[in-house]
């Protein structure tokens, strides 16, 4: 299990990460979701051992990356965020060099090698330069690269950015399959939907902390049971703020010129109420939609900022 | 350890799939080492031509065009005939008409050494040195014969009495000439006046450490760059290796780098080019091992602290050829004046050219490389020390 306990991360004055704490259990895909610039990056780069943490500690099954780097980093596999792969070299190659470095030889890194070709779907180009992939194929051979050598901790930071569909898909079924065979995963995304298909549970991070954690479920319920009214058309943000601000029981989420979110409270016609008082008041509403409660209104709800890509 | 001698070999392999690599480590280099050392003059003790044209014909005059062949001249003998329809050689020593005679009569004679304006001068300053020892041995010759045969003794400002040139005084001259030398003189080059490396012997060393510069530096430096620049030196440093080990195994996949470059040079300069290598392999091992080091920290420092493959390329480079031209593997630093030879030892590649010299051009042992391998090695320290210190494996 990896336990990060009171992780802070500066860097000179900015504090990039707050004091977090959470724990990922073996074969659960713990999600920590915030927009960029929230601090993901620099837990995942304080737990793979690239930043030293300001303060804090962190353990994988019981072993401390602080004092025991070497122990712990054995135990690991990281996919960063950026392709970090030698572009002369072929899958096979890449595969059998990082598998090396991770401490395999003979037999059983040829044979890892091989099962993660057929994982991620490279085992028929595995002889060419991955210079010559497909953005979506090195997205793979870089997951690949994580998992070569059977870690019982990956960490993914962002892995899915700028793929096509089908190799998003690729990719989390992937992922699945790594942590229903007992691996803990850790996996960073500002994708709502990415974390919500494919996360056990969530941590939803911005300006350095952990707002909240917990699965689904447990963080619609943050939300309450109410709906979010989502409008736009041609009002005024100050016109439209003392007409909802009168009803005490509506919470305004977002507003500006021409758009609002407002939470609403999940009563019989409370939404009926709310759009008769508006367009009684002369302001025009060109579109409606209602949502149930969801991560993004979770996340609006506890930062009270969009997310951001 | 095996991770440190992964990441060294995986250095050499990205080196080897580098498709211009045959031309920047094997074919441009042996090809420098060819150029530069048949520029210098590659034999090592090269013959003098000098033609006699012997006006006189006599046993005397072909006498004293033997003792010259005796010097280690190629000599052409020639005919005043065939002479005069013939280009003019570099050199030609003409005996004229009646030398035998004038000798005889104790009258002086001279002999005229005719030296072409294009000629190789050091080669005619010597072909002048050694047609002046003829002379003195052929003189010694007549002495030694006349005593043989009990002529009087030639007196100061007396004429003297002719002798005759019979068969018994050719008989009594050939045995003088044949005599073993009774004084030799026996010459050992030691501190300065030392003669300047060339041809060959100054080309192969100057080559290996010229091109172990730039090679080493230009890919260790770019490895490190792109490694940088591709996040891969991250990703290297999640592994379960301490930076000291990832840089330790980056060092050495350099050293190896520089060490392939020199094995190279040297194969081809010995089995190809018929290099002479020096009497210690033991002290040539330990120059090219110590040099090998500098280079590989000094790409690691170009790795370190530029920022791009093409900034890393091109400063490399440049920095390369101007520590290779002060630290004289273009020209020999004996013959640059002394303080130029003083500030070009800042160059690492100055005290490489001292040691290989003293083991190649001048036949020391492994002793006289031992100063120019420490500092070599402390170069390389400053080098790694200051590149460990300003390398960052992540942003």
């Amino acid at each position: 299990m990896l336990s990060v306990e009171g992780l802070s991360r500066s860097f000179g004055s900015l504090q990039a990460v707050r004091d977090i704490s959470f724990r990922v259990h073996p074969g659960e895909i713990y999600g920590l979701l915030g927009p960029n610039g929230a601090g993901k990056t620099t837990t995942i780069s304080c737990i793979c051992g690239l930043l030293r943490p300001s303060s804090g500690r962190i353990e994988l099954h019981g072993t401390d990356l602080g004092s025991q780097p070497i122990a712990f980093k054995r135990r690991i596999g990281v996919v960063p965020q950026e392709i970090a792969l030698y572009g002369d070299l072929s899958a096979r190659e890449n595969l059998s060099f990082w598998g090396r470095l991770a401490g395999l030889r003979g037999s059983a890194l040829q044979r890892r090698v091989t099962a993660v070709l057929e994982t991620v779907g490279l085992a028929e180009r595995s002889r060419e330069p991955c210079r010559k992939f497909s953005g979506g194929m090195k997205r793979r051979l870089n997951l690949a690269v994580g998992m070569v050598h059977e870690p019982q901790l990956l960490l993914l930071d962002e892995p899915t950015v700028g793929i096509d569909v089908q190799a998003r898909i690729n990719i989390l079924d992937v992922v699945r399959d790594i942590a229903r065979r007992g691996t803990a995963v850790l996996y960073t995304t500002h994708y709502l939907e990415e974390a919500q298909e494919l996360c056990d549970r969530i941590g939803i991070m911005d300006k350095g902390k952990i707002f909240a954690e917990g699965d689904l479920e447990h963080l619609k319920g943050l939300v309450g049971e109410g709906q979010i009214l989502t409008l736009r058309g041609g009002f005024a943000a100050d016109a439209l703020r003392p007409v909802v601000a009168a009803d005490d029981t509506v919470r305004i989420v977002s507003l500006e010129d021409g758009a609002a979110m407002l939470d609403i409270p999940p009563h019989r016609g409370e939404v009926s109420s709310v759009l008769s008082r508006i367009l009684g008041h002369g302001l025009s509403i060109d579109d409606i939609s209602i949502q149930e409660p969801n991560l993004q209104s979770v996340f609006l709800k506890l930062t009270g900022r969009e997310l951001r890509d | 350890m095996r991770r440190i001698l992964t990441l060294a070999l995986h250095d050499l392999r990205l080196t080897a799939k580098d498709r211009p690599v045959l031309f920047w480590m094997v074919i441009m280099p042996v090809g420098f080492v060819f150029l530069f050392g048949s520029m210098g003059g590659g034999e090592r003790t090269p013959r003098i031509d000098l033609t006699v044209v012997d006006e006189d014909g006599s046993f005397l005059s072909g006498a004293f065009a033997e003792a010259l062949g005796r010097e280690g001249f190629r000599i052409t003998r020639m005919t005043p005939q065939v002479a005069d329809t013939s280009a003019a050689p570099d050199r030609r020593l003409r005996v004229p008409a009646g030398f035998q005679d004038s000798v005889r009569a104790g009258r002086q004679v001279p002999v005229f050494l005719d030296i072409q304006s294009d000629a190789n001068a050091a080669a005619s300053f010597t072909a002048e040195l050694h047609v002046q020892r003829a002379i003195w041995k052929t003189i010694v010759n007549l002495i030694a014969s006349g005593h043989e045969l009990g002529l009087a003794p030639v007196r100061a400002n007396e004429p003297a009495a002719p002798f005759a040139v019979d068969e018994v005084f050719e008989s009594a001259f050939t045995a003088a000439a044949a005599r073993p030398e009774i004084i030799t003189v026996e010459v050992e080059s030691g501190g300065r006046g030392r003669p300047v490396p060339s041809g060959m012997n100054h080309s192969l060393p100057a080559t290996i450490t010229l091109f172990m510069l730039i090679n080493t530096g230009i890919y260790g430096g770019v490895f490190l760059t792109q490694e940088k620049q591709d996040r891969v030196l991250a990703r290297q440093a999640t592994y379960p290796m301490s930076p000291a080990a990832i840089l330790a195994g980056k060092l050495l996949g350099r050293v190896l780098m520089g060490l392939t470059q020199a094995l190279i040079l040297i194969l081809a300069g010995r089995f190809l080019l018929g290099a002479y290598l020096g009497n210690s392999a033991f002290g040539l091992f330990a120059v090219i091992l110590c040099l090998s080091f500098t280079v590989a920290a000094l790409a690691l420092f170009w790795g370190a602290v530029l920022r791009s493959v093409e900034q890393t390329t091109a400063i490399t480079l440049v920095v390369s050829l101007f520590l290779g031209a002060i630290g004289g593997c273009w020209w020999p630093l004996d013959v640059v004046p002394a303080w130029m030879r003083a500030a070009g030892h800042v160059s690492p590649a100055a005290w490489a050219m001292d040691a290989f010299h003293a083991l190649i051009s001048f036949g020391a042992g492994p002793g006289a490389v031992l100063l120019p391998c420490v500092i070599l090695v402390g170069y390389g320290l400053l080098f790694l020390a200051v590149g460990a210190r300003l390398l960052r494996f992540s942003d």
